[in-house]
């Protein structure tokens, strides 16, 4: 009888700690506030430690700032960042990176930028559930970042200029309990195509019968969001565009490949309709808690556009693998540049992200690709 | 096991446990398909001879009784609209919350700063426990839970009649006791009508003498919460009339938890603390947890509202929290605050400072001196 009472407490302690420090629905939100709390409540920001207003760090050329270095149980809960830069792009220029645990290869890595949503270097509002740009140039995260032993987060200034003014308000829960053994690990991987490769470029619209016809069922030569292994679950994208071609980007469908299958099990039927619009977001631009397409461009070579999607009515799990892909136009017909950061779970170790491209090679430029409304070389 | 299901369902701590139990329902909405043990009971205005005149009038100087329900319970939406001929009547309506027959109440704000409306005027915005929706209509979904009994009241403080009071509060009526460590839920009002900034002898926010001086212990700070007992700070909302030019927003956000000397919480600027930046630029906003739905002018006169809510992670407290921020960098402006917070605990509460009478609670400009003001 007492054994079967420690046990429920334990039972009760477990459950306890996992759903409190990960909690991320609207439901657990408020639905969770009359319950008491175990953990305690710690902010690492870069206040004046002086108490005078230099409530800021620099970071020079070069230079690695590390903004968190944390011993564990912790969750960090919620990231703000802002930043005052004179150097163009900055938002391309700067890469946060975040490790757990130790590990020598980071969690994360982004173009500080890309991994808030603003994929092609510039600043706009939008508000999503687990991402928000607020008034002005206020960027904040509320994925919930599970750690057991440490967590550091850097960030590297790869431009040419100094940073004059980097602001960041960190909040964690400090456990003095271990988090349940299982507990994921919090991941983003930056991508790109710029551009993307299409398979010709001697094409006038995206209805032509050249395009239509093409056949796409394994996904070969697909956009790539996400490679991952290990067990864990896929949670959602952002993604921007820079149109080097006329017509409309999206006509690509989203291909998910779970636990190395050959053919993906979930396949869509346009990028708009995988970032829950249609039509090709006709009605204008949207920021929704889920989905978006806070930026609209046009539908002519120079447009840009930003979307997102966040799965959280149900994270796509994975035991094994998983490959996260969309076509850049049908079946890859267009050479659009691509630049996406992809939000997962899993359970460490991670596998190898790609090499983050170089610096210059990551900011929204035009490429000579031919087709419609671009002159080629 | 029956009670930590009940608990679990009662708390809405079964979400994220479900969704680590593969055999379990989730999604991002992941209790509706479980059975509920509670009926829903709504206490409203409601014509009760089935004719329209669904509302009631609170006569000046009279306390009007909303709600006064046995528990166990949890109210989990209020919604009210008030047509009242009264200038500034969402600051001179107070409302009071008693749980399980209090002597003192939990909450006691003037109505409209309650909703976030901290200035007197209506505007519209949605958070996720508070929204005003279109036209007038006070919305909130913060969980109050009870076991014995709550009270909800509201006071005409004004010189007029209130013509018609509307009112729907929902709740859950239990038929077994909450958790014996449920929280209460809590709403106290503060003001300073005007802030006494350390000087008026200043032209620029940033240059000396304001640069140069340092704040570390919070002295002097404008304070949204002292609160005793266990429990966990939630939120603010706060309006802002400036009697003096520049960006209100320099101050830093300062937290005490459990009787520290030096804060352990500190923040880096008021608009950082309320999660935009560089003064909301020129824009207002209004997200699920935070947001600036009013951003006035940078100058005497200017008005803002403001609001964070921390439900990714409330502030939590064992003993004590006091819950601050600087008026100007180290305190140095003299504009006037509105605040309500928010927070859960253990009963009994600490005591409220008492309630500024009407007439120092309404929006006016004071004579402090400084850039943009004349002084006396």
């Amino acid at each position: 009888m007492i054994h079967s009472k420690v046990r429920s407490l334990l039972l009760v302690v477990i459950l306890c700690i996992a759903p409190c420090a990960l909690a991320q629905s609207l439901d657990d939100w408020l639905g969770s506030l009359a319950q008491p709390q175990d953990y305690r409540l710690k902010r690492v920001s870069s206040w004046d430690q002086t108490g005078g207003n230099a409530d800021r760090r620099q970071i020079d050329r070069g230079q690695t700032l590390t903004v968190l270095e944390e011993q564990g149980p912790g969750v960090i809960s919620h990231i703000w960042i802002t930043i005052a830069s004179p150097e163009n792009y900055h938002l391309k220029k700067l890469v946060l990176r975040i490790y757990w645990d130790g590990e020598a290869e980071p969690s994360v890595e982004a173009p500080i930028g890309d991994f808030f949503g603003l994929g092609n270097g510039d600043y706009f509002l939008y508000q999503s559930l687990p991402l928000a740009v607020g008034s002005t140039k206020a960027l904040n995260c509320f994925f919930p970042m599970p750690f057991k032993k440490s967590a550091r987060v850097t960030v590297t200034n790869e431009g040419s200029r100094k940073v004059d003014a980097f602001y960041y308000n960190l909040d964690l829960r400090v456990y003095d309990k271990p988090l349940p053994p299982d507990t994921l690990y919090f991941h983003a991987q930056y991508r790109q195509c710029a551009p993307c490769d299409g398979w010709t470029n001697d094409w006038k619209a995206n209805g032509d019968d050249k395009v239509d016809k093409k056949l796409n069922l394994d996904g070969e030569g697909n956009y790539v969001f996400l490679e991952a292994a290990g067990r864990g679950h896929f949670v959602g994208v952002t993604q921007s565009i820079l149109q080097n071609q006329d017509d409309w980007w999206g006509e690509g469908d989203d291909m998910i490949f779970v636990d190395g299958e050959k053919l993906p099990s979930i396949v869509g039927t346009g990028s708009e309709d995988y970032y829950l619009g249609a039509w090709g977001f006709y009605g204008g631009p949207t920021n929704y808690l889920l989905f978006g397409n806070p930026v609209m461009g046009g539908f002519s070579a120079g447009s840009r556009s930003s979307v997102y999607r966040f799965h959280l009515d149900s994270p796509i799990p994975f035991t094994k693998s998983i490959r996260v892909t969309i076509e850049h136009g049908h079946a890859n017909h267009r050479s659009d540049n691509f630049f996406s950061v992809a939000y997962w779970y899993q359970s460490e170790p991670h596998a190898k992200f790609p090499a983050l491209p170089a610096v210059e090679t990551r900011l929204p430029r035009i490429y000579p690709t031919g087709g419609p409304g671009n002159a080629g070389k | 096991m029956r009670r930590l299901g009940f608990l679990l369902a009662i708390l809405g701590l079964s979400a994220g446990a479900l969704a680590q139990d593969p055999g379990g329902l989730s999604g991002l909405l992941p209790k509706l398909p479980e059975p509920h043990e509670y009926v829903l009971k709504r206490v409203s205005s409601y014509d009760r001879s089935g004719a329209n005149a669904d509302f009631r009038r609170i006569a000046p100087g009279a306390t009007f009784t909303l709600f006064d329900e046995p528990g166990p319970g949890v109210i989990t939406h209020i919604w009210i609209t008030i047509n009242n001929s009264e200038a500034f009547h969402l600051k001179k309506l107070v409302l009071r919350m008693y749980w399980d027959n209090e002597a003192t109440p939990s909450v006691e704000t003037p109505i409209g700063d309650f909703f976030g409306l901290g200035l007197g005027d209506y505007f519209m915005y949605q958070s996720f426990p508070l929204a005003v929706g279109s036209t007038k209509a006070l919305n909130c979904f913060f969980p109050m839970p009870f076991q014995k009994k709550a009270k909800l009241e509201v006071s005409n403080e004004g010189k007029l009649g209130v013509d018609n009071f509307y009112f729907n509060i929902d709740y859950r009526a239990y038929p077994k006791p909450l958790p014996a460590d449920t929280l209460y839920f809590h709403a106290q009002y503060r003001q300073a009508a005007p802030n006494k900034g350390w000087t008026n002898k200043w032209q620029v926010n940033y240059e000396p003498p304001v640069g140069n001086k340092t704040n570390l212990t919070g002295q002097d700070n404008y304070v949204w919460l002292e609160a005793t007992g266990r429990g966990h700070y939630v939120g603010v909302t706060m309006s802002v009339l400036q009697n003096q030019d520049g960006w209100w927003g320099e101050g830093d956000d300062m937290f005490f938890i459990d009787g520290e000397k030096l804060p352990s919480i500190v923040g880096t600027g008021s608009e950082d603390y309320f999660l935009g930046a560089w003064n909301f630029g020129e824009q207002s906003f209004a997200y699920g947890l935070f947001g600036a739905p009013v951003k006035g002018e940078e100058r005497a006169g200017g008005r803002s509202s403001v609001y964070r809510f921390h439900l990714d992670s409330p502030i939590a407290f064992t003993k004590s929290l006091r819950a601050t921020i600087e008026h100007g960098h180290a305190n140095h402006r003299s504009d006037n605050y509105f605040s309500v917070a928010y927070w859960y605990q253990s009963e009994p509460h600490g005591a409220f400072p008492a309630l500024p009478p009407a007439e120092e609670r309404l929006p006016r400009l004071f004579p402090v001196g400084g850039p943009g003001n004349a002084e006396k």
